[in-house]
């Protein structure tokens, strides 16, 4: 990616939007437009927001939080047209325009919609009890027209990385591989078991809850960089381990649960009687009937 | 969804809008020409043909630049619309805040930073050609709309790059061969070493250079060097033992990685896979030019040393590694 494209660029530009927020809300202050001031300092909020996306939340308090904030910048949006005496259409527009962009990149796919489409609706009918002639079906034109475009530009990006996700042979939060390359590369470490003459054993790593990036790096430290941990769900993990026989698999299961007290383990061998490609394909089709329930 | 089937629909969701642009400007042109308005018919009644042939020519073809050709003349069409077309609508007084729907069409457009540079030309034009006698109050006022405006944009087109960038870079699988990727690679690079190194075992790969892939590309186009390497990737596939895994280690290069293989394994392996490429490929442009390397792990080689030496053993990068030493 290019230099204007890093996640360092966009930091700073998310910087200066709030900068400019904040100035417009300072500017608007100072001239005693409160409500217009009221706009720009809920959207300085929901930049701020943005900005802090990145960070260790909560999920759900960042959620309730994010929609709190997006609620009032839509009605200080909406009540700045509704009691404007001389409308500055510019200022209109550039908020018109760009509320579906801050509601994409805020909100979850579904409520951002709803807000989108709430707002655009109430902007349309109070668009239309104040504007009149030509230049209503101009402003009105222009502006659905843009939203349906940011909306299909939207719909095209969610379907693309949808389909990548689908493709991905790893976990998108903790970067190891997943379920359907731990099928792929159980059936190849077999095949190479049996021509090698060796043996194959999966051990399962649960945890009470999800695993994080830290708990998995602690994690790798006692496993071989030969040895791949693959991610089953969110808080269970599997480790393919060539080369050991029972008595070692056993043994390093012990040894395991010494090490990591707080998860527990457990493990199999690649038998003839029970081969592991059959039992983890069994076991994680469970887990996905477990999942949908 | 693929990429290659991605592109196809963005290609035609964009030449759609080219189209919808130029109904507009065709529909324009007619009402000046129906109400006499002559002095504004000029720029509608030019830009409507180019604007259909914009949208068939990316309803055809893809650009493979990163700026689009189509999208930069589209974007300097509708500045030049915006800055010098005559007032369209009599009762618009204030009719500049239309300019601020160009930074989003830029955008999606033409999705990289000249963009940004389009939108910035734009608003110096507005403020010289449209609004040089306004206050100057009111034109910092707007300025600074539009550069947030701009920004809230670029803000929302850096995301959804940086999070495809993501997901794309998660992918372990090559999107033309199939293959494994070098970011794969490295990976289980790193777990056969350290395994050959607790079996006692050795491990080799092969690396296939394809000569004549640049210039197949640049020649006969990216469809046909696309099913070339294809080609050579499914032999490569199909000369994989049980262990081996092939991999598309750069543009032109794959790699066979061979664990358990000395090196005159390899050399008897890399010969089978030169007969069968000679019988499997045709090269549309003379005769078939590969080499291929064999290398083997070397006693108490750590990873990066291998990784290196993989590196410097690549032929076609041989020119740029020659100036680099010399430059140092």
């Amino acid at each position: 990616m290019g230099l204007f494209e890093s996640i360092r660029t966009l930091t700073w530009c998310q910087l200066l939007a709030c900068g400019l927020f904040a100035l417009l809300f300072s500017w608007y202050s100072f001239q005693g437009d409160f409500i217009i001031a009221l706009v720009y300092f809920s959207g300085f909020l929901v930049m701020g927001l943005l900005l802090l996306s990145d960070q260790n939340w909560p999920k759900k308090s960042y959620l309730i939080f994010s929609q709190v904030v997006f609620m009032v910048y839509t009605l200080a949006s909406l009540l700045l047209i509704l009691l404007a005496e001389s409308p500055i259409y510019s200022l209109h527009l550039s908020l018109f325009l760009a509320y579906p962009l801050l509601a994409l990149s805020l909100l979850s796919f579904r409520v951002a919609l709803f807000f989108i489409l709430f707002f655009s609706v109430a902007v349309n009918f109070l668009l239309m009890l104040q504007l009149d002639g030509v230049f209503r079906a101009a402003y009105l034109t222009v502006f659905w027209s843009i939203t349906l475009l940011t909306l299909l530009h939207y719909f095209s990006h969610i379907a693309y990385a949808e389909g990548l996700k689908k493709q991905l042979n790893r976990d998108v939060k903790t970067q190891l591989l997943n379920k359907n390359q731990l099928v792929i590369n159980l059936y190849k470490e077999q095949k190479r078991a049996q021509r090698e003459l060796t043996s194959l054993g999966i051990i399962f790593i649960v945890n009470a809850d999800a695993f994080d990036l830290c708990s998995i790096n602690e994690i790798m430290h006692y496993f071989s960089p030969y040895e791949g941990l693959y991610s089953l769900s969110s808080n269970q993990l599997v480790a393919l381990i060539p080369l050991f026989d029972t008595a070692e698999l056993n043994y390093r299961e012990n040894e395991l649960v010494k090490q990591l007290p707080k998860l527990s383990f457990s493990s199999q061998l690649d038998t003839e009687q029970q081969p592991l490609v059959d039992y983890l394909k069994a076991y994680i089709n469970k887990l996905e009937v477990e999942n949908e329930y | 969804m693929n990429t290659d089937k991605f592109n196809y629909k963005n290609n035609q969701l964009i030449a759609v809008f080219y189209f919808i642009i130029g109904i507009g400007l065709a529909f324009l042109a007619v009402q000046f020409y129906l109400s006499s308005y002559y002095q504004a018919i000029l720029l509608p009644t030019l830009f409507t043909p180019i604007f259909f042939a914009l949208g068939l020519w990316r309803w055809q073809t893809s650009s493979q630049l990163k700026n689009d050709p189509a999208a930069v003349l589209a974007l300097v069409m509708l500045a030049i619309f915006l800055l010098l077309q005559p007032k369209v609508f009599n009762d618009i007084t204030q009719w500049h805040w239309v300019g601020l729907c160009y930074p989003l069409l830029a955008f999606y457009l033409l999705p990289t930073s000249a963009s940004l540079v389009f939108n910035i030309l734009l608003l110096i034009g507005w403020l010289n050609l449209r609004l040089y006698n306004q206050p100057i109050e009111q034109n910092i006022v707007f300025s600074t709309f539009f550069l947030l405006f701009t920004l809230i944009v670029w803000i929302y087109a850096i995301r959804s790059k940086i999070e495809i960038k993501k997901l794309e870079k998660l992918m372990g699988v090559d999107k033309e061969t199939g293959l494994l990727n070098k970011y794969y690679f490295n990976e289980y690079l790193n777990a056969e070493v350290s395994r050959s190194r607790v079996t006692k075992k050795p491990l080799s790969l092969l690396l296939v250079e394809l000569h004549q892939y640049p210039e197949i590309k640049k020649e006969l186009g990216i469809n046909l060097a696309k099913s070339f390497i294809q080609d050579v990737s499914s032999v490569c596939r199909n000369n994989c033992r049980i262990g081996d895994e092939a991999y598309r280690y750069d543009m032109q290069t794959l790699l066979i990685l061979m664990p358990n293989t000395t090196i005159n394994g390899s050399l008897v392996l890399r010969t089978r896979l030169y007969q069968n490429l000679l019988q499997a490929l045709v090269c549309d442009i003379g005769p078939l030019d590969i080499t291929i390397t064999p290398l083997e792990l070397r006693a108490g080689e750590q990873t990066v040393d291998f990784q290196t030496r993989i590196a410097n053993s690549c032929y076609h990068s041989l020119s740029e590694r020659v100036d680099d030493n010399l430059s140092n």
